[in-house]
């Protein structure tokens, strides 16, 4: 729920930056605004690394806010297209260089998420007693390019308030259309300091149990690899779905809340666009 | 001046209608119906080619000679029949006339729309992070 408030909260700064723009430039509030909102009805399932993360997704029904708006150079969007993360998450950005396929981008983004903030720790009892791990916003620089059906990324930053560690993230996708179907096959590497992992993956002094050691861990490198389909339903409407999986370097699977080997991720949803 | 100016209007608008009120004449009198199914085709994203797999179904009260065009494509003839129906593939950007043809004049028509889930971008649109 905190997600959905923070992505509202971010939507409606983004309009309210548009319509003071605008008034600058004498138009009315919307012009130059162009982009799409989905609101979707879906069924998700996860296995996260450590167990008990993921009854967050995997209970009843999803209704979720989505979107991808510009402004000018302003833009917010979240993952539409994306497997192996969480479908909250959202990217507000400023777009400060665009030439033919390439582009830079300075972007506000969240990369990971524990428990939702007003949930105890106690989902699974590997989580018992553990702090209150929150979710990250990592301002960062992102270039883009695009190559007919190829897309490559590269962003890099860092968080200035929980983890104060640096994320950098390598990511390729290919769009296969094939009817009236899209098929995204889709990779990312991201690196993590060792600031980040160990916040999240971590085991600290006062944590420690019986059967849970302290933990420090290192920096850590996490591969994603996942595909996404979508197809066209009626107008206005449509059904994807994305299934992936995520790998781990040892840093992360050597602490001690972890007893999975890699993570799973799948969403199928019906949006209606607007 | 002014009759001759309305007798060229009445000229012009027969010239522009003559050919519909023909087929809708002509298949009055041969009592010809075509339907088509799905009648929507809908592609992800405007202005990009929707594809579908129709089937056109027509009747008449009488056997007749034949032909179903999309377009100006001739897809199929018959000869003699009363009742058919043929499958085709519908790949198109936009809407499309099936078109069912006897001694080469439009009998019985049908549209297959092509809608959209996605608008084209106003700008020029760029794709999301994986």
């Amino acid at each position: 729920m905190q997600r959905v408030t923070a992505w509202l909260a971010g939507l409606c700064l983004f309009l309210c930056f548009a319509a003071a723009a605008a008034e600058e430039h004498n138009g009315h509030w919307s012009d130059g605004l162009d982009g799409t909102i989905y609101l979707g009805l879906g069924k998700g399932y996860q296995r996260t690394l450590v167990p008990g993360l993921e009854k967050e997704l995997d209970q009843g029904l999803l209704l979720v806010l989505t979107g991808d708006l510009r402004w000018g150079n302003f833009f917010i969007e979240t993952p539409i297209h994306r497997s192996g993360s969480y479908i909250y998450s959202a990217s507000i950005g400023y777009r400060f260089y665009q030439h033919q396929a390439h582009s830079w981008d300075f972007i506000a983004s969240n990369y990971n998420i524990w428990l939702p903030e007003n949930k105890p720790s106690s989902a699974s009892p590997q989580l018992d007693g553990l702090a209150t791990r929150y979710g990250d916003t990592v301002q960062s620089f992102r270039y883009q390019y695009q190559y007919r059906q190829h897309m490559f990324g590269v962003e890099a930053g860092i968080d200035l308030v929980r983890h104060r560690g640096a994320i950098a993230r390598l990511s390729y996708s290919y769009l296969l259309p094939w009817r009236n179907l899209d098929l995204y096959l889709n990779t990312a590497m991201t690196f993590e300091s060792a600031k980040v992992v160990d916040y999240y993956y971590g085991v600290r002094p006062e944590e420690v149990r019986a059967d849970r050691p302290q933990y420090s861990a290192d920096a850590g490198v996490k591969n994603h690899l996942g595909i996404t389909a979508i197809y066209p339903l009626a107008e206005n409407w449509q059904v994807d779905g994305s299934i992936g999986v995520n790998l781990f370097s040892h840093s992360y699977l050597d602490s001690p809340l972890v007893t999975r080997s890699h993570e799973q991720v799948a969403i199928v949803m019906v949006r209606y666009v607007f | 001046m002014y009759f001759k100016s309305q007798w060229l209007l009445c000229l012009l608008l027969l010239a522009v209608f003559a050919p519909s009120l023909e087929a809708d004449e002509a298949a009055a009198a041969l009592h010809v119906e075509l339907n088509v199914t799905p009648e929507t085709c809908i592609s992800l994203q405007q202005g990009r080619t929707c594809y579908s797999k129709i089937t056109a179904r027509w009747q008449s009260g009488q056997p007749l000679d034949l032909c179903l065009a999309l377009g100006a494509q001739i897809l199929r003839c018959w000869t003699q029949q009363q009742q058919a129906e043929h499958q085709f593939e519908f790949a198109a950007a936009s809407s499309g006339k099936v078109i069912l043809l006897h001694q080469e004049q439009p009998v019985a028509q049908a549209t297959i729309a092509v809608n959209w889930v996605h608008k084209a971008s106003k700008t020029k649109r760029h794709w999301r992070l994986f």
